[in-house]
Parts: structure tokens; C-alpha cells; sequence
């Protein structure tokens, strides 16, 4: 019996149950051990099941296994974006990064967004620029501009990642243009380009400069800015378009809004199917105060919410702005609150809404607030970062809860950062129907979540909990121009050129250079100097500086 | 009173048990639903005494619920992580252990096939590569270039998330 080994009659596959208890140090260590160890340690979902036990948010890509996904993101993206690493000779933490200096616009940069490799971005002059950071060496990038709105009025452009279109919106004072592109993205030559317009035309409407324009799904919205005195009588009016023909479809008068009325829109009226595109997953949207990072000059007394939705073929808009307040925080959206509303978010059966108090969860369908949850600081921005159904589907069907997404909150006031970040999880629980017979809400009841009615009986039990809660505070030097968070980490942005970048899971912090303070070759933005804005993407940090970029990407090989 | 079944062994001993205990293992249960409590239920695969250890995990787990084990694993020492009687329910011979997961899987008894997982898993962690071969008397079956290339393969990953 000197030879016996009882671990070798387990087939590699039944072994796999023993490394899923193993970190992914150990993963690599012990494929060393034998021929059946090594096997195992191949079986590729064990690193699919290590991503999601240590709660990492991964994107497989296509043709690579979870493994390289997951060393790809752990040891490139986080060591560099995240965690740094200790350069064994000066023992200082150092985080790699490569770097593209996008320098295609004259005017000061308005509008930019970061999709992957594309960044677009729209300049004072309206000029939009198309900009694609190479994949083998990011310091290189291509740009392609659109030169046909320069010297116009273009406020603002929307990108939809899901059909590449991007549409184009100037305010013209007296009527409104709109122009739909459709976008070629070539990976192989690594360059965006206009391939074709879908359409281009105007409004004859009336819009305040200051308009605030939002598209959501399939409608444009384009609104008064409420934070502004409203004076004129053009600026008291909603228009929703349709995105994808540019057709006006609705105006509201915002007076009668801000009673908080239904409004009838004539669903009745067979000539006019406004809704067609509205399902029973309808939008509800916000407009009004969550202009992208600059929620932080928001002032105090703003309290107003615009949720925007359909139900049973009717346009809802509900305004609050009154000053009435509750002891119950359950009741307090519902009466209408008093508190200073710094961003909703809307996420599959729930609507989130941060004020300087409270973060409330409502339910999607009958604004019902399912709870409140005590803030520290003041939120700015509200952010989710769903796993998705099939991650959710794969996660073992004997844990007691199901986690559904993660959210991430930020607190800012001028001159600070903080963050909180937590994640929704479904508990399994037990119900009894009106027949006394007893039905589980369980892991196939997912879908479920998403039609928002998960909630039972009296509504007790909520169907979310609180895990992991992060709080931590940096101090910035200066006066904070923009900050932005994702699902790892947060970064800020301010006038005495500093970026610092905050890991959420840790609190560690370190900061990139934006350029030197003394000589400057940018050309600075009169209210946001120094970096005026930065945006961060899953790998990628974006700075403008004035009327240049500088795109910083963390994907690279150390 | 509940339902007795009777369960083969791989001896061809048959084990009266009652069927609320058993039904934890997915493969009985649908063999319960195909054909009933009447008839016997052969387990060619388990032996009798590994049977009555494994009947004794669904007698105990039914009153005793047993949390899910933390993956990774945050300890080597299983008693950290579990209560009591469950640690020293798999802390048994390695022949009897590997068994029992054997068993579990065949059985498709989820929890007991974690559990005694976990036991495996501790019995590595923390060890090097040569006491892992020891502490299972795991003949090295690799060519020396085969374990180079694994090394090699393997060393920077952990170098680099260390």
C-alpha cells in the first residue's frame, strides 16, 4: 500500500470542486503537482468561478479564456489602474500607463465622450472630432473630424454604442437642426469615420442656449435647464423628438408639469402613435440636474425631480419642487421631498435617486420607495454596474442571496471625494400565495427583478441588501473641477492640475500627471482650469485640458 | 410517518431509510420520481459503510444547516470556517474521504460534496508543491520539461498577483 493515492481515482472534472476553493495563486501553484492537477487546473471555469466568488467584474473577450481575462484585468488593468506595483529599484509604487495627447481642436472642448477605443468629442466651434486610440500602441490615435457644423450652434451629441449612430443637436435659436450619422468603426486600421447620414433637418422650435438635451432610448428630450430663472415663454417648454427620424413628437408646457399632473397624450388618438416604441419596460428618465460631472456646482435649494414614463399608453411627468417633508422616509418621495436631488438613475425594476440626505430605491412601476439608505456627504453621482443575466443565472443556486449589480456612489463638495459603493442582492425567501400554498422566490424568479414585482406581502422584506459599504474621504488641494467613478475606481479632477485616482476596494490613492502647472500649452477654460474635465472607462482615464485631451490607458502589458 | 426506501449497496446490502433524508441527493430523488418508494434503489457505486456515512451527513444536515463554504477558501483550518461537527465529520482517512466525495458526486449531493472539497482543499493550502505530492502520495508524473514549462507558464501569473 506504499503507492496508494486515493486522490487519484478522482476524475480532473470532480477535482475541480476542490480548486474552486483555491485563490488564483494556488490555481497556478499546484498545476505543478501532477498530470491530474494540471488538467485541472485547464478546466477554465474555475477561473470564471474564482471572478465571481472574488466579486471582479470582468469582460471576457472574444476568443480569450477566462483565465487570460482574468490576469488581464487583475494583473494589467488593476496593477496599473489600481494598485501599482513596487518598482524593485527605487521601491516606489509605480502604475503603468501609456498615453495619447489628443490635440485636433482649436476651440475649448464641450462636450467628450469615451467608448472603448473611441472618443468623441465636440469643441466650442462645433466641431466634432472622432478619435481612435490605437490597440498596439496607445499613445497612437486617428482622428477623423466633422467639419460640417463648424461656426453653427452644435450643443450637443449623442453616441449610441449599441448601432454606432451619433446623433448631432444645434440650437439655432430660432429652430433646432438635427443630423443622425451612422458611425464605420474599422479595427482593422483602427479608425472611425461618418460611413453614411441617416438624416438630417430641423425643428421649428424656440430653445433657451442653456437647454438641457438628453436622449433616452429612442427620444430625444430637450428641456429647460430648471437650475436657471425661467423668464422667457420659450423656456418653459419640453420637446421630446424621435431620435431615430428627428420628428418632433410632443411639447409639454412645464407649468403644467410642475403640478405634477398626468398628461393625456393622446393615446387614444389612432393617428398618433407617439408610444410605439414604449413596452411595458417603458423609460423613466430624468432630466434637469444630472448634466454629466457637473452635478457638483449644482446649488442647494435645487429639489426639483422629473421622472418621465409611461404606463397604460400615457406620458407621465412628475415634478417635484415643494418644500414638504415627512418624519417617514418611506414617504417622503412619494409626498414629494424637500432634499437636494443630485441624480437619479434608472436600472432595471428600480429608480435610484440621490439627495444631500438620503439614497432612496423606488420601485420602477409604482414609485413606490422600497427604502432609504442614511448618506455621509453629499452624493454626486449614482452609478450601476449590472452583472449580467447569464453571470447571475451561473451563480450557485445554494448561496441564501442572488447579487444583481453593484452601485457606486460619489460624494463631492468642492473641494473633496468621497465614495460608497455597495451591491443589490435578492434574497431566497418563502411566500405564501392566496391559496396558503407555499412559493419560493428563488434564483429562477430573476426575471422576476426585472418586471419589478420580486416584492410580496406587506413589503417587509426588501429585496435588496447592503454588502460590502466603503466610505472614504480625499482631500483635494484645490477647487474640484469633475470627478467620475466606475466600478473600481474613482478619480478627480482640479484646477492645480492634479488627478488623483482612488482604488474603491482599498481607499489607495495615487495621481497621474496632467501636464505642468507653469507652462501651459492648452488653452484653459475660463471656469474650469487646469483639467476641466475627466471621464474613466473600464481601463481608460480621459483628461481635458481646456482644448486638448489626454487619454491614459491602463490596459498594457507589465 | 414518512416513507421508507430501501437503497442498494454496492455489497448488495439494502439500507431501509426514510425518503425525506434521502431526496437530498438529486440522483435518488429522480430515481424516486420514475419509479416510486416501492422499489429498491441500487447504488452500484457506493459501498455500504461510505452509504451509511453519507446517510448520516442528510440525517445531520436536515436538522443542522450548513452554511455555504467562503470560496476561496480565507483559512486552512476547516474548524474556522464550519461548525464542529461538520469538521470532524471528514476528518477521516484520506481512502474514506476521497470516497465520500466519490460518493457525492455519483449521489449528486451538493453539500457533502462541498464540504468534503473543502476538507481536500485545506489539506493543500498553504503547502508547497512537494508536500502537496507527499501529503497525497502523488507520484510526480510529469516530464522534468513538462514541469519546467508549467513553472515557467505559471510563474509570473503568481509573481504578478502576489
Amino acid at each position: 500500500m506504499e503507492n496508494y493515492c486515493p486522490i487519484q481515482k478522482v476524475s480532473p472534472y470532480c477535482l475541480s470542486n476542490v480548486f474552486q476553493y483555491f485563490d488564483a495563486q494556488e490555481l497556478c501553484r499546484y498545476a505543478a503537482v501532477s498530470k491530474q492537477f494540471h488538467e485541472t487546473s485547464q478546466i477554465d471555469y474555475l477561473w470564471k468561478a474564482l471572478s465571481q466568488n472574488e466579486c471582479i467584474f470582468i469582460a471576457k473577450r472574444k476568443g480569450k479564456t477566462w483565465k487570460e481575462s482574468y490576469f488581464r484585468k487583475v494583473i494589467n488593468i488593476d496593477k496599473n489602474m489600481r494598485i501599482g506595483r513596487r518598482d524593485p529599484d527605487t521601491d516606489a509604487t509605480v502604475y503603468n500607463y501609456e498615453m495619447a495627447p489628443i490635440r485636433e481642436h482649436d476651440a475649448l472642448i464641450k462636450q467628450v465622450e469615451i467608448h472603448g477605443h473611441l472618443v468623441i468629442s465636440l469643441d466650442m466651434d462645433g466641431y466634432i472630432t472622432l478619435s481612435f486610440i490605437s490597440y498596439a500602441d496607445q499613445e497612437e490615435y486617428k482622428a477623423h473630424k466633422i467639419e460640417e457644423f463648424a461656426q453653427r450652434h452644435v450643443c450637443r451629441f449623442h453616441y449610441d454604442e449599441s448601432d454606432r449612430s451619433l446623433l448631432v443637436v444645434e440650437n439655432r435659436i430660432d429652430k433646432v437642426g438635427l443630423c443622425l450619422y451612422q458611425l464605420s468603426i474599422d479595427e482593422d486600421t483602427e479608425s472611425a469615420t461618418v460611413a453614411s447620414t441617416v438624416y438630417s433637418g430641423d425643428i421649428d422650435i424656440k430653445l433657451d442656449p442653456n437647454c438641457i438635451v438628453r436622449v433616452f432610448n429612442k427620444f430625444l428630450v430637450l428641456c429647460p435647464d430648471y437650475r436657471i430663472d425661467r423668464s422667457s415663454e420659450s423656456s418653459n417648454i419640453i420637446y421630446i423628438a424621435d431620435r431615430g427620424t428627428g420628428d418632433l413628437l410632443r411639447s409639454i408646457a412645464s407649468d403644467s408639469a410642475l403640478d405634477d399632473m398626468d398628461i393625456d397624450t393622446g393615446a387614444e388618438d389612432a393617428s398618433i402613435d407617439v408610444w410605439k416604441h414604449f413596452g411595458q419596460d417603458a423609460l423613466k428618465l430624468s432630466v434637469g440636474f444630472d448634466r454629466i460631472n457637473d452635478v457638483i456646482l449644482l446649488p442647494d435649494s435645487l429639489c426639483n425631480i422629473d421622472v418621465f414614463s409611461t404606463q397604460n399608453g400615457k406620458f407621465i411627468v412628475k415634478v417635484c419642487v415643494k418644500e414638504h417633508r415627512t418624519e417617514d422616509p418611506e414617504d417622503r418621495l412619494s409626498n414629494d421631498i424637500g432634499e437636494s436631488i443630485f441624480s437619479i438613475t434608472v436600472k432595471e425594476s428600480f429608480i435610484y435617486v440621490a439627495t444631500n440626505l438620503y439614497l432612496y430605491v423606488l420601485d420602477r412601476i409604482t414609485y413606490k420607495v422600497l427604502t432609504a439608505m442614511k448618506l455621509q456627504g453629499t452624493p454626486v453621482k449614482v452609478k450601476f454596474f449590472p452583472v449580467s443575466r447569464i453571470e447571475v443565472e451561473n451563480i450557485r443556486d445554494n448561496k441564501d442571496e442572488l447579487f444583481i449589480s453593484k452601485v457606486i456612489l460619489g460624494f463631492s463638495d468642492r473641494h473633496s471625494l468621497a465614495w460608497n459603493s455597495f451591491y443589490h442582492t435578492i434574497a431566497q425567501e418563502e411566500a405564501k400565495d392566496e391559496q396558503a400554498r407555499v412559493t419560493t422566490t428563488a434564483i429562477h424568479s430573476l426575471k422576476k427583478v426585472s418586471e419589478g414585482v420580486l416584492e410580496r406581502g406587506d413589503g417587509a422584506h426588501y429585496p435588496w441588501g447592503l454588502r460590502r459599504p466603503i466610505f472614504n474621504n480625499i482631500q483635494a488641494s484645490e477647487h474640484v473641477n469633475s470627478v467620475d467613478i466606475n466600478n473600481a475606481i474613482a478619480a478627480c479632477a482640479a484646477k492645480d492640475m492634479k488627478v488623483s485616482i482612488i482604488d474603491l476596494e482599498s481607499g489607495q490613492k495615487h495621481s497621474i500627471p496632467a501636464g505642468s502647472r507653469v507652462v501651459k500649452s492648452y488653452k484653459e477654460h475660463p471656469s474650469k482650469p487646469g483639467v476641466s474635465e475627466i471621464k474613466i472607462s473600464e481601463d481608460k482615464v480621459l483628461l481635458v485640458l481646456g482644448n486638448i485631451m489626454r487619454v491614459y490607458s491602463f490596459d498594457v502589458d507589465i | 410517518m414518512s416513507t421508507m426506501v430501501k437503497l442498494i449497496s454496492q455489497e448488495g446490502e439494502i439500507i431501509e431509510v426514510d425518503q425525506e433524508t434521502v431526496m437530498l441527493s438529486v440522483l435518488i430523488k429522480s430515481m424516486i420520481d420514475d419509479s416510486g418508494t416501492e422499489e429498491d434503489i441500487p447504488l452500484p457505486n457506493v459501498s455500504k459503510s461510505i452509504l451509511e456515512k453519507v446517510l448520516e451527513f442528510c440525517k445531520h444536515i436536515k436538522e443542522h444547516p450548513l452554511q455555504e463554504i467562503e470560496k476561496p477558501l480565507k483559512s486552512a483550518n476547516l474548524r474556522d470556517i464550519i461548525p464542529e461537527w461538520y469538521d470532524d465529520f471528514v476528518d477521516v482517512e484520506q481512502e474514506t474521504l476521497f470516497e465520500v466525495i466519490l460518493a457525492a458526486n455519483y449521489l449528486d449531493i451538493k453539500p457533502l460534496l462541498e464540504l468534503a472539497c473543502a476538507k481536500v482543499a485545506t489539506m493543500v493550502k498553504g503547502k508547497s508543491v512537494l508536500d502537496v505530492r507527499k501529503t497525497f502520495n502523488i507520484e510526480n508524473d510529469l516530464t522534468p520539461e513538462e514541469e519546467a514549462q508549467i513553472l515557467e507558464e505559471n510563474k509570473w501569473a503568481e509573481e504578478a498577483i502576489q
